[in-house]
């Protein structure tokens, strides 16, 4: 289910309406998992490249806040430094001047959820 | 910057002090509603709105609140809708008098009137247990719903 789910939201040609359908299983998933680093490192990567774009880009950094905010605990170190750095990099707008306000917010989000683990991911 | 301070607010790490962080945040939010809120009638720094641009922009303090509300403080796993913080945003909006200050208008733009709406429809209005709204909650549904009443034959369809 989570390599459907992921690779779904992730699809260049998905539609919003599956996209929300997509975030709220994945956030209903990531529950019953002891493990989310591969999810959360999919969503990362689906943000930070360019295979997407910003519309979809939208709904998979929001996706990755909520996750975070609901399970972050259970993000090993490695992968909340890959998170920071993605998000750090895209308030830089390292990414250029495309980013449109949903991502910036969505990712300040998520890297202030992030934060909540901070001394666990140092 | 308003999203990511939010964030930091609700993002459920309660082992550090955040009363001063709250407090700070308070005086940012009332003072960047009461400037540029998105109300060209009544900001007090009204920003002209950029319609060239194809990325997408937040067109005012009130437009990045109900999407930040809309996303973040609307599931129960961010927020419950007594919680501190959802308390004191609806403070800080009744705060700021916004609402009010658009009632005393004679009328307000199409643009006012979509952005009200919008904020209305995303802003997450939960009553506690099914019941009641908080006092801050309620103040502010009050203003939100005397604007829309007082302007909503002007901007019909």
């Amino acid at each position: 289910m989570q390599t459907t789910y992921t690779k779904a939201i992730g699809d260049p040609v998905s539609t919003l309406p599956s996209r929300r359908v997509l975030l709220e299983n994945l956030i209903l998933l990531i529950q019953s998992l002891p493990r989310i680093d591969p999810i959360v490192k999919d969503l990362n990567a689906l943000v930070d490249g360019t295979k997407i774009d910003g519309d979809q880009k939208t709904s998979v950094s929001e996706c990755l806040a909520l996750i975070i905010r609901s399970k972050g605990k259970a993000i090993s170190s490695t992968i909340s430094q890959t998170i920071y750095k993605t998000m750090t990099d895209i308030m830089s707008e390292l990414h250029g001047g495309g980013t449109n306000d949903h991502i910036f917010t969505n990712c300040a989000t998520a890297l202030a959820f992030l934060s909540a683990y901070a001394s666990n991911a140092s | 910057m308003i999203p990511l301070k939010f964030a930091i607010l609700i993002n459920g790490n309660d082992t550090i002090d955040k009363s001063q962080l709250v407090n700070d945040f308070k005086g940012m939010l009332v003072e960047r509603l009461t400037d540029s809120a998105g109300f060209e009638e009544i900001d007090d720094d009204p920003c002209p709105i950029n319609t060239e641009d194809e990325v997408f922009r937040f067109k005012g303090v009130l437009d990045t609140l109900s999407y930040m509300l809309d996303k973040f403080a609307r599931r129960a796993i961010c927020q419950q809708p007594d919680s501190p913080m959802m308390k004191m945003i609806y403070q800080c909006l009744n705060d700021s008098t916004v609402f009010k200050k658009l009632y005393q208008e004679d009328e307000i733009s199409l643009a006012s009137y979509k952005l009200l709406c919008e904020f209305a429809s995303f802003a997450p209005l939960k009553p506690v247990n099914g019941a009641t709204f908080t006092a801050e909650c309620a103040e502010m549904t009050k203003d939100i719903l005397a604007c829309l009443q007082k302007f909503y034959l002007d901007h019909n369809g």
